[in-house]
């Protein structure tokens, strides 16, 4: 009995694993029931076992750990079976990795790197058409109605050169400003006062709407303005405090100023009333007045633009 | 950020931290680390150095002089002693990287024993971060056990699995990836350790360290009775002369001494045979337990449990290593549908 397990290795080199448990049980007279008592295992385990019949087994994991246990019970080598069992049905690591239990589609989670990157992509759309519409909204239009209307300004005062009226008191305090801001519309007039005072003045005492004019000390002005077609005593005052673009149109619908006004200049009009404004940047107005009172822009402020008629109803 | 750039050159791990052993399983390369859990630390004026991690660390259990320290920071599959353990994980993860010039950042899958307390898995997940770790994730041990035995755990079949480990025994019924009834006693290799040193102590008057009735438990430690007795030379200090004395001990005695133990095990197997619903205890019936960790390598322990339990009873390929190879399967689906088999409490 002791040698036939030896004489079953020796005899068995190309022997199957089954075949070696059986050789080794029948040498020892142990019945498949034995076996099968002993390890707690159905009797067709037993069967299956020693037919080679592995894939019957619940999977190979079991069936190695049957083959250990019947081969330490009938006293042979169970690492040495392991190995031919291995070499048959490849290492318990080549399995399959493990499956997901949930059969439903699976939910993208937001870890995923499909999804970080849509989410990115989204965020940059969104950032681009804000921007995008900031632009068309604020900037740009403004800039195409300034381009239109420096033109038609320059038109105006290659017209007609009136600039010699609102220029005479350009000598008032006032001018110094002026003349550091735009020194070409200042210079000119300059050259001017000394001989034209004269004659302006003569002209002034026979007009009594310039005359006016006059009165006010501050009447410092560039070119543009056609302050000589007014001929009503309604008077506008603006000063500004930084870049701002403004149109005056009086009654008759004429323009009476449509440009830019830089910072710390001001603005002096008059026109048939009723005179109706739109200004582009009401943060950049220093102060309206109107015949004197000032007019508080805030209930018209839209946006930083402002639209109002004068004088106010 | 930082953190992330370092992760580029540091590798995922699967990290079974174990109250015996650890062992560190890399993606893509399988277990490159299968070291003692246990650290050396001296001790010089107020300042305290680590001296020896793993092997080294071992073999001075025991063994050291007043300035050194031998500690196992893990007791019953948890963190006795935090610090302790954020060093040797820092050490055990700069040892399985090979690249020396950026300090390893790698996402780490640590497993815990499932009945452990929320503060415990909080003390692993925070040691782990602290060894530097960019994430960290937790699995059940049961769980990475049966992966790593090759169980099919996604099928609608009960599988049972008891892992032995050094600290705790784990005895879950698990199915469609998830944990039906899960079961954990502190009882472990060591308490077998401690075991055989109170069972020589009382019947030889003989005191033994511990690593001694390791020795003892390896070579001829028994869980059922069998025909062939093995025995061993050992010497231990009398107790009673105060002299070391040289005596033999036998298989059948370590199975005595282990008694006690062995029959905790048996017994939350049992419950957990009770507990399982009747579908599953079927399934388990027909396939039979496996067994997995190191404790599994105790001689005819399977056997123990078969008898006791009428059920067939299986012993893991390789079952020092399951959890970590289980843990690294996981590993590999971290991205996947890991999810399931992960715990995030």
């Amino acid at each position: 009995m002791s040698s036939m397990p030896d004489d079953s290795l020796v005899q068995n080199e190309n022997q199957s694993i089954g075949e070696r448990l059986r050789i080794s049980r029948e040498s020892q007279a142990f019945s498949q029931q034995a076996i099968a008592d002993e390890l707690h295992l159905p009797v067709r385990y037993i069967q299956w076992l020693e037919e080679g019949a592995f894939e019957k087994l619940p999977s190979l994991v079991f069936a190695r750990g049957y083959i250990r246990s019947y081969a330490k019970i009938v006293g042979i080598d169970g690492a040495l079976l392991i190995d031919i069992f291995n070499q048959q049905y490849g290492m318990s690591d080549k399995r399959e990795s493990i499956r997901s239990v949930s059969k439903m589609q699976q939910q993208v989670k937001l870890g995923d790197p499909v999804m970080r990157w849509a989410s990115w992509i989204f965020l940059i759309a969104i950032i681009a058409i804000v921007g995008w519409w900031w632009k068309t909204q604020y900037s740009l239009a403004p800039i195409d109605e300034i381009k239109s209307i420096v033109s038609s300004v320059e038109v105006e005062t290659a017209n007609d050169n009136s600039l010699a009226l609102p220029i005479l008191d350009d000598s008032s305090a006032d001018a110094t400003s002026d003349a550091a801001i735009e020194p070409a519309a200042t210079d000119e007039p300059q050259d001017l006062s000394d001989a034209e005072i004269a004659r302006l003045q003569s002209a002034l005492d026979s007009a009594p709407e310039t005359e006016v004019a006059l009165q006010s000390p501050v009447e410092s002005s560039a070119g543009e303005d056609d302050a000589t077609q007014s001929s009503l005593i309604e008077r506008l005052t603006i000063t500004f405090n930084d870049d701002c673009w403004l149109t005056v149109k009086d009654a008759d619908g004429q323009t009476l100023f449509k440009n830019i006004r830089k910072s710390g200049e001001s603005l002096k009009l008059s026109g048939k009333e009723p005179l109706s404004l739109l200004i582009g940047r009401v943060s950049a107005i220093d102060e309206l007045s109107y015949n004197g009172n000032t007019v508080d822009l805030a209930p018209y402020n839209i946006k930083n633009v402002a639209k109002l008629t004068l004088p106010l109803n | 950020m930082f953190k992330k750039i370092r992760g580029l050159f540091s590798s995922d791990l699967s990290i079974d931290l174990g109250t015996a052993n650890t062992l560190i399983y890399v993606r893509g390369k399988g277990i490159v680390l299968n070291e003692p859990s246990v650290v050396a630390i001296r001790q010089s004026g107020n300042q305290k150095s680590v001296a020896a991690v793993g092997t080294d660390a071992k073999r001075m259990l025991g063994r050291t002089p007043g300035n050194i320290t031998a500690i196992r920071p893990m007791k019953d599959g948890v963190i006795a002693d935090f610090h302790v353990t954020e060093k040797m994980l820092q050490y055990f993860i700069s040892k399985v990287h090979d690249n020396s010039f950026f300090s390893p950042s790698p996402r780490v899958l640590v497993c815990v024993p499932c009945k452990s307390t929320q503060v415990e898995r909080r003390a692993i997940k925070e040691s782990a971060m602290g060894a530097g770790a960019r994430e960290v994730y937790l699995i059940e041990e049961p769980m990475a056990a049966a992966i790593g035995a090759g169980l099919p755990v996604e099928e609608a079949n009960g599988s049972m699995v008891v892992d032995i480990g050094g600290g705790t025994t784990e005895i879950a019924v698990i199915s469609l990836n998830g944990i039906v009834y899960a079961e954990s006693v502190r009882i472990g290799g060591d308490r077998f350790d401690e075991a055989v040193v109170t069972y020589v102590r009382r019947n030889y008057g003989s005191l033994i360290g511990e690593a001694t009735a390791e020795r003892i438990k390896q070579e001829i430690g028994s869980a059922y009775p069998s025909k062939d007795v093995l025995e061993i030379d050992v010497r231990g200090r009398n107790l009673a002369e105060g002299i070391p004395r040289s005596f033999t001990l036998n298989s059948n005695e370590i199975l005595e001494a282990l008694q006690d133990p062995l029959s905790a095990i048996v017994q939350s197997v049992k419950s957990a045979l009770e507990q399982c619903p009747p579908e599953l205890a079927s399934d388990i019936a027909e396939h039979g337990i496996v067994l997995t960790g190191g404790g599994s390598m105790l001689r005819h322990i399977d056997r123990l449990i078969s008898e006791e339990t009428g059920l067939p009873v299986i012993l893991a390929e390789d079952p020092l290593t399951c959890v970590a190879r289980g843990g690294g399967r996981a590993l590999e689906l971290l991205d996947k549908h890991a999810f399931e088999l992960l715990t995030f409490e």
